[in-house]
């Protein structure tokens, strides 16, 4: 009995010690939009990851006024008129994925189903996206890519220009984690 | 006479409206160099108030009307994926450093330990990152 005890305190211990969270502050984002009139992409290089494997639980943040643009025009068009990023600057998701079947400490691709809620504009949605986890030599890379409509977080884009931005746009989010000590 | 004055006029019309769309759409990005700063402050002062209190924070300083003028000591400097020099600025809040981008392509002169006076436009604070500046410029 007193082995078994000490087995299961020994698991405990290991598992304890292996399962940890991994985050990024160097968080790329992209998203694309596609429409025949127009390609519009913009990129933050600069958001916020952290992932929990023992709970499975994942935080993104971003800040709106941080996606640059090809163009000034389209950026300024983004945060004044479309985010009003001066009344809501922060993006973030909190969701859940199953990270106990990725070994962190061992070369490997893993796939991982991410659901949570999103936060944008004021407006809060359900998101859920396949998480690509590839371990190679130490460098834990992360990414995944889900689609969302500006109309589901309330933004409001003028009918003159309803052509050129895209009801599915492409969010593409891409970070190397690292271990949290 | 009269129609060719209202076409010379039209075409006027025209090609200075177009001039002004092309200019506007082509204009390019600029840093806060020129900016008359709104506010005046240490690194440390502008952790300090996202720390305590971060809609507080947000509603004072995170506009595109709203230029600061930071004074602080380089902690680190570094160049992103994205090509965007960043100089981060000591404070003593933890996990409340301040980073200041500059645009895309722009390189900058400075040293760890180096006293630096940076004007730029603040974008928010992000969690275990600490308070972001962008379109900044290195004043002294």
């Amino acid at each position: 009995m007193k082995k078994l005890i000490l087995a299961t305190a020994l698991v405990a211990i290991s598992f304890g010690a292996s399962a940890q969270r991994y985050f990024s502050k160097t968080a790329h984002i992209k998203f694309f939009s596609h429409t025949s009139a127009e390609d519009i992409k913009a990129d933050n290089y600069k958001s916020t990851i952290i992932i929990d494997q023992a709970t499975g639980a994942v935080q993104v943040e971003t800040l709106i006024k941080s996606f640059e643009f090809e163009k000034a025009l389209m950026q300024e068009h983004f945060n004044e008129n479309y985010l009003e990023s001066d009344k809501y600057p922060k993006a973030n998701f909190k969701g859940k994925g199953d990270f106990s079947k990725v070994n962190f400490s061992a070369d490997g691709n893993y796939s991982v189903n991410v659901a949570g809620q999103m936060t944008m504009h004021g407006a809060t949605k359900d998101v859920s996206a396949i998480a690509t986890i590839k371990i190679a030599g130490g460098k834990i890379d992360g990414s995944t890519k889900f689609y969302v409509n500006p109309r589901d977080y309330n933004v409001q884009i003028p009918d003159v220009v309803k052509g050129q931005i895209s009801e599915k746009i492409e969010v593409t989010v891409k970070a190397t984690l690292q271990p949290l000590k | 006479m009269n129609k060719k004055v209202i076409i010379i006029v039209l075409l006027s019309i025209i090609a200075i409206g177009g001039g002004v769309a092309y200019y506007m759409w082509n204009k390019p990005k600029t840093n806060a160099a020129d900016v008359k700063p709104n506010y005046i402050l240490p690194a440390d002062s502008l952790g300090a108030a996202f720390a305590k209190n971060e809609d507080v924070a947000n509603a004072k300083f995170v506009k595109d009307s709203v230029a600061l003028e930071i004074q602080g000591v380089v902690d680190t400097v570094f160049v992103n994926e994205g090509n965007e020099s960043v100089i981060q600025l000591m404070t003593t809040t933890p996990d409340y450093a301040v980073k200041c981008y500059f645009l895309a392509g722009e390189t900058v002169n400075a040293n760890k330990g180096e006293k630096v006076v940076i004007k730029g436009f603040c974008t928010g604070y992000l969690m275990m990152d600490g308070v972001q500046m962008s379109k900044c410029a290195l004043i002294k």
